[in-house]
């Protein structure tokens, strides 16, 4: 059964324009990461009305980060719409994140289970954290990738640990070990889409068509760009920062720097993607009987996240 | 790839909190494999995981054995102990070759004894995991073990009491400060104890060790009296060190908020602790310049170091301002000025040694 993530039922009417607004924002979204936890509840015997609770929870904290950050960006489009600042007001857009957040912290008490509550207020703090730091990092043209990893840890893996370790929670599954390697595949799955993402901005497998070099043309350098970036001289980095386009791009770094920096950024992921393949076999151990169709369930994950073919 | 598949495919995650954990980390684990632990990508926090990549010993990073024990002794550490050393000994007049060479022995052979203490601290309590980049230690690319530098460790200490036996039967005083500063690192040492009492004590520690008892230690050695010289060169040396330590803190060591600083200096806040910084940078200098007042020929250091100062001064300002986030480059650059200010002092430090005489 689909579930249906944003319903106005669930909030109030007589705030002027906040349905419209959420109508909006929730009916372009794919709703990926609450189909993320699918699988669990499948193989965890969770009922549905507890999934709905964990796929509203995730995708209204990611929509609430998304409001934010669209207008931390002064982004004019989100999802091929206007982004909710402009269409409505920047006032609007920041309550209608906080409302959603507030949303959150109301559903999940009356859910009654303590430890959610807190690992995902723990979440939402590091999301927010990630995003503060982000932050301070624009216009930094000599940032390394591991001081970037720092920032997606927390930015966008925590959501996706999340993800994976909600479910558990939920039905009070609280073995340490257990969760030790959820949290560590979250980790990798989050960074792994994360430098995919990063990747769609130099037009590598961008079966989206999603806007090119939005991040370099807002001042911040992500993963890639920084990998770009390493080997250069500085009166490259120079020309790279002030690019307009994917091909004054490729005239500054030329076409074969280029295709072989994405080979190996693609070999540095791999080594990741094996780190999580291994962890499958740990996570494996910890889980009985049907339990174990979750491994093989997402099993194929990286293949969804980091190299986007189609689930 | 396929190779390269072999080689990098087994991993192992584990907490600090289960057993297995210090076998890897110390490498006891194998004899034929090391356990590398992999950046933490969710290093200091509470749930921090550590994932080590388990590597037979022959598939580790190569490196010429030059690079490997360059790595493993760091000599470039031992200007804080050698800068004072040539200063002191030079006012001292001492010309005593055979005490020199087993001071100076002695002086290395404890920094090293502390630098790999220090190593191996921030290896099991993932310090090192924090920060990662190209200055990764030795333990970190696997060429040693914890096991190992925890032996060695002991080894050199060991002979570096051995080494100052002659000196202690020259002038049994020598005791007095060696005993002290043995103390001062054990002190210092310990994280969980300056964990509990805060950067104070750490600074005191080290400004005493590498200042005030240093000098008094080389000055019994040289079993020359006590002098004010060797004192305040001493402080003056000793205030430059422990500044250092906070120029070292603030420049590396930000981290999540779950993971509460041990540092009062990050405590502070980030926007604070920078606001001392910059106070810092003025001041430390001046009350490192203040002691030359004290020193007889006290000019040969004052004026070099006086310029010294003010133009790394201005620039560490310059540097400091522009530092808006914990984890920017802006902080890398401002360390990489800070350590260059750290060899100009120690070079004039020397240079103000050899010119000393001419200006009494």
């Amino acid at each position: 059964m689909e579930i249906k993530i944003y319903s106005p039922k669930d909030f109030p009417s007589y705030l002027p324009k906040l349905n419209a607004l959420y109508d909006d924002l929730f009916s372009g979204g794919k709703g990926f990461r609450s189909r993320l936890i699918h699988p669990f509840v499948v193989s965890l015997g969770i009922p549905y009305e507890t999934e709905k609770l964990l796929g509203q929870t995730i995708e209204f904290i990611h929509n609430a980060s998304l409001l934010h950050d669209d207008l931390i960006d002064r982004s004019s489009l989100r999802r091929g719409k206007t982004t909710a600042w402009l269409k409505y007001t920047p006032e609007y857009a920041v309550l209608a994140g906080d409302y959603l957040l507030a949303r959150v912290m109301v559903n999940l008490s009356s859910f009654g289970n303590i430890h959610l509550v807190q690992y995902t207020a723990e979440v939402i703090s590091d999301l927010l954290e990630g995003e503060w730091i982000q932050d301070s990092l624009v216009k930094d043209f000599q940032i390394t990738l591991d001081q970037l990893d720092r920032v997606h840890n927390l930015k966008t893996a925590s959501l996706f640990k999340w993800c994976l370790r909600a479910p558990f929670i939920a039905i009070q599954r609280l073995d340490p070990k257990l969760h030790t390697t959820l949290e560590e595949m979250g980790t990798l799955l989050g960074v792994l889409f994360q430098r995919s993402d990063d990747l769609l901005d130099f037009n590598i497998r961008n079966y989206e068509g999603k806007a090119l070099l939005g991040d370099l043309k807002s001042g911040y350098l992500n993963s890639f760009a920084v990998f770009l970036m390493k080997d250069l001289d500085s009166a490259k980095k120079e020309l790279f920062v002030k690019v307009d386009t994917l091909e004054q791009l490729k005239s500054v770094v030329d076409e074969e720097y280029f295709s072989l920096k994405v080979e190996e950024f693609d070999g540095l992921n791999h080594q990741l993607i094996s780190r999580y393949e291994s962890l499958l076999t740990v996570l494996d151990s910890y889980l009985e009987g049907n339990e174990k169709n979750l491994v093989s369930q997402i099993s194929s994950l990286h293949e969804l996240l980091y190299w986007r073919k189609k689930g | 790839m396929d190779q390269q598949k072999e080689v990098m495919s087994s991993y192992k995650s584990l907490t600090p909190k289960d057993s297995e954990y210090k076998e890897y980390m110390m490498g006891r684990f194998s004899d034929t494999e090391r356990a590398i632990p992999q950046i933490s990508l969710n290093p200091q926090c509470v749930n921090e995981i550590v994932t080590f990549e388990i590597r037979k010993i022959e598939h580790l990073e190569p490196a010429s054995w030059g690079r490997k024990v360059w790595l493993l002794l760091k000599p470039h550490t031992w200007l804080t102990v050698i800068v004072p050393f040539i200063v002191i000994s030079r006012v001292d007049l001492s010309h005593s070759i055979s005490t020199n060479i087993i001071l100076l022995l002695s002086l290395i052979s404890l920094m090293v004894y502390a630098n790999w203490q220090a190593d191996l601290a921030d290896h099991l309590e993932g310090w090192d995991r924090l920060s990662g980049g190209d200055d990764k230690s030795v333990l970190q690319k696997g060429w040693f073990t914890g096991q190992q530098l925890k032996q060695w460790s002991q080894g050199i200490l060991l002979a570096n009491v051995v080494i100052g036996i002659p000196l202690i039967m020259n002038n049994p005083w020598v005791l007095v400060p060696y005993a002290l500063g043995v103390l001062a690192l054990l002190f210092l040492l310990p994280r969980w104890w300056r964990q509990s009492v805060g950067l104070g004590v750490s600074s005191l520690c080290i400004f005493l060790l590498s200042g005030p008892l240093l000098a008094i230690g080389i000055d019994l050695a040289h079993d020359a009296q006590l002098n004010k010289n060797s004192l305040f060169l001493g402080i003056a040396w000793g205030l430059w060190m422990s500044f250092v330590r906070q120029q070292n803190v603030y420049s590396k060591q930000w981290r999540p908020f779950q993971k509460k600083s041990s540092y009062a200096f990050l405590n502070l806040g980030f926007d604070r602790a920078k606001a001392l910084m910059r106070l810092m940078i003025v001041v430390v200098p001046g009350m490192m310049l203040f002691n030359f007042i004290f020193v007889s020929g006290g000019a040969a250091w004052f004026f070099p170091l006086l310029v010294t100062h003010s133009f790394f001064i201005f620039w560490e300002l310059n540097y400091n301002e522009k530092v808006q986030s914990s984890i920017g480059s802006s902080l890398k650059n401002l360390h990489s000025l800070f350590r260059w200010h750290f060899y100009a002092v120690s070079i004039m430090m020397v240079i103000g040694a050899m010119i000393w005489k001419t200006t009494l």
